[in-house]
This record gives structure tokens, sequence and C-alpha cells, in this order.
């Protein structure tokens, strides 16, 4: 990961090979600044996004009002013409701009609140993860065209909101034993699907470089698999399916961020969740006798491999670092 | 790299070659890890001290305690100092971390009588271990601490507004002027994240104490508390408007520029927000703070406290959905405007033109995006075409209520339902299992129209033929009990009260389907 200009140049002050009063004349000279691209960059990007954003949720908030002196009909026609004004307004700007992207997240977010309206409306009855369910299928492929993070992120979060409230009203079909262990499970495959996807189908083919709703899928699927090997261990019902689930993932994970490519901060994760592994097991080697010798050996195995965690992550570090030079 | 190292030795700003990286940087999630383990492994050596002390009858005395607690800290402070191997810095981070529990421990024995100047003490205490020992990861963690509860005290003063406002002033200064920590970097830029965490904290605690104003148990402050809001939000705000003149400076924009004017304007803007919503200037200026320094972490954590300050606003505020959701289309239609105004001013070639394009220049994406919403829209609309016909054309029954209560997530207030038919159906269930279980699977049940288009139950549908007057009526299980096509019904925001006068609801039937369409009144009287 290569840093940038004025964090090199601060560095080398850290290092004493810039002298204190010399700083900011180095950083003047270098440009390491921002520039006003940067500035026009920021400030238009904030503004726009955050301004559909209001507006939608302001549009939801109305709809959830639920006037009672505005008719169904009217309430329809509204939300149904402003969708549709701002999908034909999309096609006549520029692609893969903040204001399409914005204009984007502006329709997705109309869409919930027309599939809310009709639910709310018709007293339908269906169970609300039914609503976001149809909500995350009709931004996939809004999502697709605006090759961006946040209309992902929002597919995401719905897709995880589906899970809990369908989970919370179907909550028998796991029964009363595996409730939480079914649960995790759901919520382990469901992300790390969404991970893998994003993996394959949003990298940015030339640099290589990953988006961030891969990173927020992977890491969320992390800690869920965790849990996974946890119910695995602790519980009694599911611990093969669960141990043998956490044993793929952790090999599909390190073949791809190991092997195939180098992506540290995952690997750290997968760390992390190694590390947590093998708390579990010692854990419940010893539930039979827990004194205090259990303790210290749970915190001195804990210190060991976190130690030797991160000095194999900073190793891989050097590693990407020479990769890039090459 | 080498360029600007040459770059910076051609003006004489540095002298040599380019340095080899001796220190070892490293990345934010490895600084989370270390923190995250140490921290858990310094809870199981408390666990082992405490499971080791029980087995002696005499209970450590109070300044026992604080001595090992200090000791802890002390002996991590000399492991860092010798920086022998990674495995006993990492022991010496937890070991100083569960020192410094033990230490607190001594102080609050009684966990009911945690006095102010006790607080006030192991603040101070931490704050000097964080300025002591040499480890990054441990200051961060004990100045957060330190700063968490430091500002706590505060709060039982009064002085949580003032302590705002003078740390909004704090962090500013610190990280704006990061290009003179020089050596000293690897003391100060720990502390100053800790003193950012704690900005974010003091900032939420007064907004959420904005709306739990509990009795102070100082009086001669209580101006100052109730006020606490009003003055953090004034006092964080001159911090940014001094932020944005100092950018000007450093730009060499003149104040009466387009782009310092402007910023005036910003800036003025932005008070008037953050009165109403104290929290909001915060946010924004660890934004800014951090896109001008270039520090991503910053600006995540600013991005992130806007968000969870305005969403934990507006869930909070005690206005009906309608007024808030005109406040936030009206914010929405003013940024709007402002990014159009903006990019007025500013217009370049790379600006995204709205130009109109036709049909045939459309690519791919367009063509996708039209397609969906189309989709969409006329699959609702025939769906609405459907529910508006059984609604119109559907046969009346009415079905008696016995009324249940929250609000949904997206659609509104709304009224569980249950319905006294429900509770038959549930009965003649249980009497077909041994067990008294209710099967999971959905299923008919026959009912009769009777006066005034009330039902009665008649019985489970087994293939009988119906007579006249006699409906089959669908309903589903999930195991634990039966709903009648909905179990809610959803009206206006507030008008609750008005629709607790519900016996009955009215159901629309046709062909099979069935839909609630309104809810009645003892008197039949649509409600």
């Amino acid at each position: 990961m290569s840093i940038s200009k004025r964090e090199q140049i601060l560095r080398w002050s850290q290092t004493g090979h810039i002298k204190e009063q010399d700083v900011n004349k180095s950083l003047e000279l270098t440009e390491a600044k921002i520039t006003p691209s940067q500035w026009y960059d920021f400030i238009s990007k904030n503004l726009i996004v955050f301004g559909f954003f209001s507006l939608a949720v302001g549009i939801i908030f109305f709809l959830a009002y639920n006037w009672m002196d505005m008719t169904t009909f009217t309430k329809f026609a509204l939300v149904q013409s402003l969708l549709g004004l701002s999908v034909l307004f999309y096609t006549q700007v520029k692609i893969h701009s903040h204001f399409s992207t914005a204009l984007l997240f502006f329709v997705a977010l109309l869409i919930g609140a027309l599939l809310a309206l009709f639910g709310q409306t018709y007293q339908t009855g269906k169970d609300p993860w039914q609503l976001f369910m149809l909500w995350a299928a009709f931004i996939t492929p809004i999502a697709i065209i605006s090759k961006n993070s946040s209309l992902w992120l929002l597919w995401l979060a719905l897709l995880n909101l589906t899970m809990y409230l369908a989970m919370d009203s179907y909550s028998w079909f796991f029964g009363g034993f595996f409730h939480q262990e079914g649960n995790v499970i759901v919520y382990a495959l469901v992300n790390g699907f969404a991970g893998m996807f994003f993996y394959f189908m949003l990298r940015n083919k030339q640099s290589n470089k990953l988006s961030i709703v891969f990173y927020v899928a992977m890491l969320v699927a992390f800690y869920t698999f965790t849990w996974v090997a946890f119910y695995g261990i602790f519980a009694s019902k599911l611990t093969t399916v669960s141990l043998l689930l956490y044993l793929v993932w952790m090999g599909i994970t390190y073949y791809l961020f190991r092997i195939k490519i180098l992506n540290v901060l995952l690997l750290s994760a997968w760390a992390l969740s190694v590390i947590a592994f093998i708390q579990f097991v010692l854990g419940k080697l010893m539930s039979d006798a827990f004194n205090e010798a259990a303790f210290l050996i749970l915190s001195l195995s804990l210190i060991g491999m976190t130690t030797f965690a991160i000095k194999w992550l900073m190793s891989l570090l050097k590693e990407e670092k020479g990769e890039l030079h090459e | 790299m080498n360029n600007l190292w040459n770059q910076l030795k051609q003006a004489n700003l540095t002298e040599g070659d380019l340095p080899i990286e001796t220190q070892d940087h490293k990345p934010w999630y490895l600084k989370i890890v270390q923190g995250f383990a140490g921290w858990v492994a310094s809870l199981f050596m408390l666990g082992f001290f405490a499971l080791l002390l029980s087995n002696f009858i005499v209970k450590p005395t109070t300044l026992q305690l604080m001595i090992v607690g200090i000791a802890c800290s002390v002996v991590a402070y000399f492991i860092f100092k010798n920086k022998n191997s990674d495995f006993l810095d990492q022991f010496a981070l937890s070991l100083s971390l569960a020192g410094q529990i033990v230490f607190a421990f001594s102080l609050f024995e009684n966990i009911f009588q945690i006095s102010t100047t006790k607080m006030f003490i192991l603040s101070i205490y931490q704050l000097c271990l964080a300025l002591i020992l040499p480890h990054y990861v441990h200051r961060l963690i004990t100045s957060s601490f330190a700063m968490l509860i430091l500002l706590t005290t505060t709060f039982e003063v009064g002085l949580s507004g003032v302590g705002a406002g003078v740390l909004a002033f704090i962090v500013s200064g610190v990280w704006l002027y990061d290009y003179k920590w020089g050596k000293k970097s690897a003391l100060i830029e720990p502390i100053a994240y800790g003193l950012v965490i704690g900005l974010v904290y003091i900032q939420g605690y007064i907004l959420t104490n904005h709306y739990y104003l509990h009795s102070s148990r100082l009086v001669n402050n209580q101006w100052l508390l109730e006020n606490s809001s009003l003055i953090s939000s004034l006092l964080v705000s001159l911090a940014f408007i001094h932020l944005v003149w100092i950018t000007l400076k450093e730009y060499k924009v003149s104040l009466t520029s387009k782009e310092g004017l402007l910023a005036l304007v910003f800036c003025l803007m932005l008070i008037a927000v953050s009165f109403k919503i104290s929290g909001i200037s915060t946010g924004l200026l660890i934004v800014f703070l951090g896109f001008i320094r270039n520090r991503l972490i910053l600006m995540a954590i600013g991005l992130f406290s806007v968000i969870g300050f305005f969403s934990w606003y507006y869930y909070n505020l005690d206005l009906t959905l309608l007024v808030k959701s005109l406040v936030l289309m009206a914010l929405g239609l003013v940024l709007i405007l402002a990014y159009l105004i903006f990019s007025y001013a500013y217009k370049t070639n790379k600006l995204d033109k709205i130009k109109l394009t036709g049909v045939s220049q459309f690519r791919w994406f367009k063509w996708v995006g039209l397609t969906t919403v189309a989709i969409l829209l006329i699959a609702i609309n025939l769906n609405i075409a459907k529910k508006e016909a059984l609604i119109a054309h559907g046969d009346k029954l009415l079905f008696r209520l016995g009324p249940v209560d929250p609000r949904s997530i997206m659609q509104g207030d709304y009224m569980r339902l249950r319905f006294d038919m429900a509770a038959t159906l549930e009965s003649e269930l249980r009497k077909l299992n041994e067990n008294n279980t209710i099967a999971k699977k959905s299923g008919k049940a026959i009912v009769e129209k009777g006066e005034n288009n009330v039902v009665k139950y008649v019985a489970l549908y087994d293939n009988q033929k119906l007579k006249a007057n006699q409906y089959l009526i669908p309903y589903k299980s999930d195991g634990y009990r039966i709903i009648i096509v909905t179990a809610a019904y959803y009206f206006q925001e507030g008008k609750r009260a008005h629709y607790q006068k519900g016996r009955f609801g009215e159901f629309h039937y046709q062909d099979g389907e069935m839909l609630l369409v309104n809810l009645v009144d003892k008197d039949f009287k649509v409600l």
C-alpha cells in the first residue's frame, strides 16, 4: 500500500531526516496539499449524495406518516411519477458521475418507498421481510449499472435486514434448539457468498483495487463464520456441519487472499478468526476444570498467538510492498 | 519516493541518501488486532489474578490493590523501554491494561459510590500512563479510556458543554499542526486519536442526555448542565469556523473572494443547523480536519458520527413524522440546490453537463435502468388494479377483533390485530393433534355470514360442499398462532386512539382472496 506524499514527508520528519522547521516548506514545495479539483470533488460529492439521500428519506417518512387526507391514488401517482422522472433524468446525464450515482441512489430508495406504500395501503399482511427482499431484488440491476459501492452497500444491508426479519418470523423453522446456530450459519453463508460475488464481479481489472462493499461483506462474513465455529464447539446440535463450513471457508479465503492475491487486511481478519477458534478449542478442553491455570493458559496463548500473527502479517506486508516495486 | 527525496534534497531541505525504512509502521487494522487481542488477554489475566487471590482468605486492602495496579504498569514500562521481544511487548500491553482495571477497582470498590473526585483521579492516572509508557496501542487505548472517564466527570459538574467545546479546540489544534509533531509523532498521534474518540463520546453523551435530563446533584451549576447542548454547539461551531479560517489562510484565499464568501455562508448555515442538532458540527469538524490533513481514519470517524448523531436525533424527536419528513425533504432540496449553484459557479469542461441524449445514444446501462423501473411500475400497477377490484366488488365479511400494538420499520403506525376467529381456529386445530400443538401449515376454514355481515366459525375445510352464505377463508399457521390474511392494520400516525374503537375487521372477499379494508366499530360504522 503506497502512502501519500504528505504522510511520507511526515514520516521523514519523525525520524529526523527533515528538520521540524522545514516540514511546512517541504509540503509546499512538493505540492502535498489538496488540489482545487480535490476540493471540488469533495464538496460536490457530499452535497449531491446527502441531498438526494435526505430527500428520499424525507419522502419515505412522509409515506410512513400515512396521511389520510391524501388519497391512495395521489400517493401512488406521486411516488410513481417521481420514480419515472428520476430514471428518465438518469438517462440524460453523464453516467458514472457523482450526480448519476446520487440519482440512482435516489431511485433505489424510491423503489423501496413504493413497495412500502403498496404494503401499507393494501394491508396485505405480508411479512416485512418480503418487502425488503423484493426491494433488494429490484435494486440489483440498479446497483450493477451504478458501478458504485454505495448502492451495493445498500443492497447488502437490505439482504441482511431481510434475513434478520425472516428468521425472526420463521424462528420455528430453526426450532428452539438450533435457533442461534442456524441463524448465524445463514448470515455467514449469505455474506460469504456476497463477498465472493463482489470479489469476482467488482474487481477493477486493471488496478486490482477492491471496493469497500467487498471488504464490508468479507469482514461480516469472517465475523459470522467465527460465531459458526463458536457454536459448533460449544453447542451440541450442529457441530459437524458448523465446523465443516468454518474450515471450508477458512480454506477458501486463505487460498484466495494469500496464494492467489495478497491482501493483508483480509488475512488479518483471517488470523484473528483462527486465534479466536484456537481459544474456543482451548476453552472447551478446559471447561471441566476452570481454575486459575485455565485463565493463565488462555491469556498466554492469546498473547503468543497474537504476537506470531502480527509478525507473520508484517512480513506479508513487506512482501506486498516488494511486489509493488517490481 | 525517490523523486520526492531528490526534490527535497535539491531544495536543501534534507541531505544524504534515501533512508531505509527502519521503523515498522503497522497499518491501522493491525493496530486493531493488537489492541483487541491485548484487551481480551488482559481480561483473562484478571480472571487469573482474581481466582488466585480467592484462594487466600484475607481480602487485599485498597492500598494493596492500588499498588498492584501501579506495579503492573511499571513493569510494563520497563518491558517497553527495553524492546526485548514482541511477545513480551504484547504481554506488557495486556499486563498494563489489567493493572489499570485493578487500579480502578481499588478506587471504586463499591460500584454505587463512584464519586466524581475518584473518577477524576483515575482519568489523570491514565493520562499519565498514556504519556509515559512508550507503546502506540497502549497510548491509544489508555488515552481513550482516560478521556471517556474525564469527560463523564465534566457531566457531573455541569461542565459537559464547556468541556466539549474546549476539547473541540484542542482536537483542531493538535491535528491542524500535525506537521510540527516531528520526532514526537509516536507519542502525540495515538493520544490525538484518543482525544477525538473522547470528543465523539462527549458529544453523543450530551445529545442523548438532552432528552433524559436527570436532576444533577450540583444545584449551582444547573444552568450550565441544562444548556450544555447549546453551549457545546456554540463552542464547537466556533472551533469549526476557526478551522475554516486557518484553512483559507493556508491556501491563501482571501475572505472577500468567491471561495471565501462561500465558506463564510457555509459556516453560518452550519451554526444555524448545529443549534438544532448538536453533534452535527462536531462530526463535520472531524471530517473536515481529516480531509485537510489527509487522514482517512479521521474522515471515517467523522462520517460515522455525523450519520449516528443525525439518525439518533431524528429517531427520538418528539414531532410527527409529517414535520420530520418535511424538514428532511427541505434539507435535501437545499443541498441539491447548493450542488447546482456550486457546479455552475465552477463550470469547467470536466463537469457533468446535462445535455439531452436521444434514445439512439443510450448505452446499455440506461436501458437496464429504464427497464427495471418499467417492470416494477407495470407489476405494481397490475397488482393495484387487482386489489382495487377486490375492494370494490368483493363480499363484505366482518371478523370480530381483539386488538393488541408498535411501529413498522418503513410503513408507519400500525395496530397488531387478533381476531376471535383465530383463537377459535387455534383451539380447533389443537384438538386435532395429540400433543395439543398446531401444525405448521396453512389451510382453509368454513365460515358463515350472519347478521350485519358478521361471520361465524363453522368448521375446518375438509372438502365439504359449501352452502349459501358460507365462505372458504384461507389461514396461515406458524406453529404458534393462526393468522387470517394479516396481523396488522396501518393508519395515519397518531390516530391510534381513533382506531382503538374498532371491534371488527372488515374484509372484502372475492374468488378465495381476502383483503382487510377497514376497521369497524361496535355500531358497524367504518372508522
